[in-house]
């Protein structure tokens, strides 16, 4: 609210939380890195900036006096579908189950590094507005089938046709999310990266021809002709295989 | 003595119970001994009253004159008959077990005077003891026959003895003791078995915070009682595990609303070296919290077990690791899945290794499945560690200073989280120094897998 300037052109954020510092802080960081920002210190004022400003993404903190971030994120989910992102303090995974089922688009803990909220932010609105036909995105997956597979999104590891747990690296588990949001739809080198960017900050600078072959592997075995993720030659991979999705 | 024989409980209880059992044995044995020697006593006492009164009555039943055969017949089964003798009293006698056994056998109104001897005036000893041993008993009776005979008779019999040992005895004491022993040991055997479940449930409850109370419902009365405070013990270190974990992981959380601050404003430092430095020390600041999250995390054992590809899950830490820049190479496989929380275990393993690549350089992962085990060694390129701090490390918040410094960071958590979750998963943890060029520390951790 002390940003009055209106630009069509600039990300507009509205940053809720109850800590005067780092509302004032992140607002600043995030003007001086070309976004206009809007503050709410509760849920009311959420709701009234929301009413009366144009906003394209919330950043909500998770522990507010009164109602808290989950509740207030379940509120407005529904009547809005606009971007939220969570900052909370708890990392462990009971924590981002309960945020996927409120619907938050993604997560950032405290205390974050400032770059990353700033890139989470704008991958968080590049999903929202290439998928916005996908209907389905604040009714996030908990669960994705595919060939004898299942993928634990929460968990973030396998579970093959036994019941036996199968583990990914970070890596991997990025990039068959990746694949799985997108089956039967040829993926370039150039997509797969900038789809694996921003979405985490984790180095990711082994090729993406090494991660893919890792990943063949675990889900494919030895085979030497891979069936789920395929090679299209001079264009890149394509998961070909149908996927379930459970929410 | 401390680990002998005698130390051992069962053992014990089977000494106590074999030992009292043969004391008492020989006790019952002896006393049943000296009453059937006075049985034996008693029976011939009466026997050779009956034998006089048997010859009083036949001598007053025939004519004089055949008396003197009857008499001679009579000496020769040791009665000594004198027809002669008038003497009657010697001197009142009191009433004793062979003259009422007389009385018994005569009628009641006849005048008979009974008197036992001692010492050498026994007509009757001198000829039993040809045949026999010694003789103990020596009567001499005094009567008169209803045709006014005087009588004199004397008989002498033997006292009863105590009966030699013979060799079936033996064997029966042997048998007897040979079935005693095995109750006892069947006793023992149950009596300390309580205690030993007792043992074990500490044992396993000290492994493992979260081991199953001990059923209430079962055995004797004392045991259940032993098992009901055993597992309010247990309750209640749990609740004060939980407490501490509680607090450790409140006092993390509030911590992350002033170094987010602290983060935000790190931004308007324009000096980018004092900058780097501070955001340097912050990392450092939230990696300790994070393990003490992680700590408290390790406390919380509400978390599933599933059955996890444990090689998946050594592979997919070691391609993080590659993924990071570390130096990290792996061999061998377990071959089978393992019964395991996924989340836990990775940061088991990940802690091993990180700790490998912070103070050795690089970490080599050596995977195999033996004794229905999953052996698991990390190997890394340091100096190790003296051997006397090789089960100090686990120690919360312990790190070895000179060789390992503050400077890399960490709060020395990180092998105190990763036993308390081997632990979790019935597993162990050990370090070894290989005092190896180029290999300095190997931690194995074996996770039994059936």
């Amino acid at each position: 609210m002390n940003n009055s300037r209106t630009s069509d052109l600039k990300t507009h954020v509205l940053i809720v939380d109850d800590d005067y510092d780092i509302r004032s802080l992140l607002s600043e960081f995030l003007e001086n890195n070309g976004l206009v920002t809007f503050q709410a210190a509760d849920g009311e004022a959420m709701f009234d900036a929301l009413k009366s400003k144009h906003i394209d993404i919330i950043v909500l903190d998770l522990n507010l006096p009164g109602e808290d971030g989950l509740s207030l994120c379940r509120r407005l989910r529904t009547t809005s579908n606009k971007p939220v992102i969570m900052l909370t303090a708890k990392t462990n995974p009971i924590d981002r189950i309960v945020g996927l089922e409120t619907g938050a688009d993604d997560y950032v803990c405290k205390p974050f590094e400032p770059l990353e909220l700033l890139s989470r932010i704008r991958s968080v609105l590049r999903r929202s507005q290439t998928s916005s036909d996908a209907g389905n995105e604040h009714n996030p997956a908990l669960k994705i089938h595919f060939s004898n597979w299942t993928l634990d999104i929460t968990a973030r590891h396998l579970i093959n046709e036994d019941g036996i747990v199968v583990s990914l690296s970070g890596a991997e588990f990025r990039l068959l999310r990746i694949f799985l949001d997108h089956p039967n739809r040829i993926l370039s080198r150039d997509q797969l990266m900038d789809l694996i960017h921003g979405r985490d900050t984790t180095p990711f600078d082994r090729s993406i021809d090494l991660q893919v072959s890792r990943l063949r592997q675990r889900i494919e075995g030895q085979s030497k002709s891979p069936s789920i993720i395929k090679t299209v030659r001079n264009e890149g991979y394509i998961l070909s295989t149908s996927v379930k999705v459970e929410h | 003595m401390k680990n002998g024989f005698f130390s051992s409980m069962t053992s014990r209880i089977f000494l106590i119970l074999v030992g009292g059992t043969i004391i008492s044995g020989a006790l019952v044995t002896v006393l049943a001994l000296y009453e059937r020697k006075d049985l034996t006593t008693q029976i011939r006492t009466r026997h050779a009253a009956e034998r006089v009164a048997q010859t009083i009555l036949t001598l007053e039943a025939v004519p004089a004159a055949s008396r003197p055969a009857i008499a001679a017949i009579s000496e020769k089964s040791g009665t000594l008959i004198d027809f002669s003798n008038t003497t009657t009293v010697i001197g009142t006698q009191p009433a004793s077990d062979f003259s009422s056994s007389l009385a018994h056998y005569l009628d009641s109104n006849r005048a008979i005077d009974t008197a036992e001897r001692w010492g050498t005036d026994c007509p009757a000893r001198q000829s039993e003891q040809k045949n026999t041993g010694e003789i103990k008993h020596c009567q001499s009776v005094f009567t008169k026959l209803k045709d006014g005979t005087h009588l004199r008779l004397d008989v002498a019999y033997r006292d009863g003895a105590i009966p030699p040992l013979r060799k079936e005895f033996l064997y029966n004491i042997l048998a007897f003791l040979a079935v005693i022993s095995v109750l006892a040991l069947v006793v023992a055997y149950i009596a300390t078995k309580p205690l030993r479940k007792l043992a074990q449930a500490a044992q396993d409850f000290g492994n493992n915070i979260d081991h199953p109370p001990l059923p209430v419902k079962e055995g004797t009365r004392e045991v259940r009682e032993a098992s009901v405070a055993f597992n309010s013990m247990q309750a209640s270190i749990r609740n004060h595990i939980q407490e501490r974990t509680y607090m450790l992981a409140a006092i993390a959380h509030d911590l992350q609303t002033p170094l987010t601050r602290l983060r935000l404003r790190l931004e308007k430092v324009t000096d980018t070296d004092l900058r780097k430095s501070l955001i340097g020390d912050l990392t450092t600041t939230q990696t300790m919290i994070r393990e003490g999250l992680d700590f408290a995390q390790s406390m919380n054992t509400d978390e599933p077990f599933d059955l996890i590809d444990l090689d998946s899950l050594i592979e997919a830490i070691c391609n993080d690791a590659t993924d990071a820049g570390c130096e990290v190479s792996r061999e061998g496989t377990v071959g089978r899945p393992v019964l395991a929380n996924a989340h836990a275990l990775r940061r088991c393993i990940t802690n091993l290794i990180d700790n490998a690549i912070k103070y050795g350089k690089y970490a080599h992962i050596s995977v195999k499945y033996e004794n229905a085990k999953a052996i698991i060694s990390v190997i890394d390129g340091g100096k190790g560690i003296p051997e006397d701090q090789l089960e100090a490390v686990f120690q919360p918040f312990k790190r070895i200073e000179h060789s390992r410094s503050r400077e890399s960071g960490g709060t020395g958590l990180g092998l105190t989280i990763a036993r308390i979750i081997a632990g979790r998963h019935r597993g162990s943890i050990k370090l070894k120094n290989m005092n190896a060029a180029e290999i300095g520390l190997v931690a194995t951790l074996e996770i039994p897998a059936p």
